[in-house]
């Protein structure tokens, strides 16, 4: 034999070389390439849905920030002259007894008080009778009241109001020695009705004014209207305690 | 005629493999797999090991179909993958020693064998070798590695890679030397 070189010879026999693999390997190789494939399209499908998803939250987002941009822009608005207000006729509002009361506050003249050139005052009631009630003629005419002008009636309507009771309450005297709680009770209702009354009737027919609503709400913080008719009896009492304190005197 | 209509056929098989037509990599198995598992058998003592060698190998084949660019033939192309599994299911079987012992080789001589010897005892011979001898031999002797891409591929130096292959070829010979003269005192 011819020597050959070692390397050369053992490749040479084993290169040759085929050997049969078992039946079922191609059977378990198909399987694997399957699964594989499975595994790839649930990977695609999964990272499509999160793509999707991803692309949903930034529409979202862009929409919401879109819309907050929107309310954010400062809207302006040209707010209609609310100077002039026009405050219609009034109708009568009141129970013909009332009607009847306020006709006679109304016509009671402007008259001050003077302590000391009154006459001798034998009770109190009839110098109640002259505190002075502010009427407000505008509120009977139609006429074009500036927004300060009807707060200034509004207040001078309810003062009046307080006076009205304190009126009825000195009547109540005369005709009685003693006014019961129930019956001052019974009028201050009548009063905080009648007030509320007109206010809504006024706002019903009024162009509502911010500076409006602010004096409403400082008023509401203000004393109640029982505390504002206690204090005007009280300053009444206090008054004519006063006069006759120096009448004496 | 016949090599070309075949390369033909290849490619045209090839083509349809890489869209996952399980008929054309069926073929493409056939085709290869009887060589693929006798190279597996090379590194791998257990036929059935080194089935699975070789089907992880066909299994990567047909996923990175894609990554074939026609460079080289398509059987050199399979042959490299079913060689680095081969490799890796004998490292996860911890069967890999590579002593970093470096000899003077350079007094080796090329010796003669008789070439009567059959493939089997050959590759019983091999199988007896070390696992680090073995794997140098075969990838150099056999598969045609160069010993810098054989470092590369085991993680050794040149000149351990260098070492195993003069060791392995000196005790297979005396193998073959022994079983020469055990037959030949046999047939006497």
């Amino acid at each position: 034999m011819a020597p050959v070189n070692f390397d050369k010879h053992i490749k040479d026999k084993l290169e040759d070389r085929k050997l049969t693999p078992s039946v079922n390997a191609w059977d378990k190789l198909s399987e694997r390439l399957e699964a594989n494939e499975k595994k790839k399209h649930v990977n695609l499908y999964w990272w499509c849905g999160v793509a999707a998803s991803i692309v949903g939250v930034l529409f979202v987002v862009s929409q919401l920030v879109g819309n907050k941009q929107e309310i954010i822009e400062p809207q302006v608005v040209k707010n209609p002259k609310v100077n002039d207000i026009e405050v219609l006729e009034q109708k009568p509002l009141y129970s013909s007894d009332q009607k009847q009361t306020q006709e006679e506050v109304v016509t009671t003249p402007k008259t001050e008080i003077k302590i000391k050139d009154e006459s001798p005052v034998k009770s109190v009631g009839p110098i109640l009778n002259k505190i002075p009630v502010v009427v407000s003629e505008n509120i009977k005419s139609s006429k074009t009241i500036k927004p300060e002008q009807q707060l200034k009636e509004a207040l001078t309507f309810e003062e009046q109001k307080i006076q009205e009771v304190v009126a009825q309450v000195k009547e109540l005297k005369e005709q009685k020695t003693q006014v019961t709680d129930a019956e001052i009770e019974e009028l201050l209702q009548k009063a905080q009705r009648e007030i509320v009354f007109t206010k809504r009737h006024n706002e019903s027919n009024t162009i509502v004014d911010a500076n409006k609503l602010l004096q409403e709400v400082e008023t509401d913080l203000d004393k109640s209207f029982r505390t504002k008719v206690f204090e005007a009896l009280k300053a009444s009492y206090g008054t004519v305690k006063t006069a006759v304190a120096n009448r004496n005197n | 005629m016949k090599v070309i209509q075949l390369h033909k056929n290849e490619s045209a098989l090839i083509k349809r493999a890489v869209k996952n037509n399980r008929e054309a990599q069926h073929v493409l198995f056939e085709l290869h797999a009887p060589k693929m598992l006798s190279v597996c058998r090379y590194y791998l003592k257990n036929v059935q090991h080194a089935e699975e060698a070789m089907l992880n190998g066909f299994f990567k084949v047909f996923s990175n179909l894609k990554s074939y660019k026609s460079e080289g033939s398509f059987e050199g192309w399979v042959r490299r993958i079913m060689v680095r599994e081969s490799i890796s299911m004998l490292r996860k079987q911890k069967k890999i020693e590579l002593p970093f012992d470096e000899i003077d080789i350079k007094n080796e001589h090329t010796n003669s064998i008789n070439t009567d010897i059959e493939v089997a005892e050959i590759q019983q011979h091999i199988d007896a070798l070390p696992e680090g001898y073995k794997l140098v031999f075969v990838m150099y002797a056999i598969e045609g590695y160069k010993h810098y891409e054989i470092a590369e591929i085991l993680n050794i130096s040149l000149g351990t890679s260098k070492s195993q292959l003069f060791k392995a070829r000196k005790m297979l010979q005396e193998r073959i030397r022994k079983s020469n003269k055990t037959t030949s005192y046999g047939t006497s």
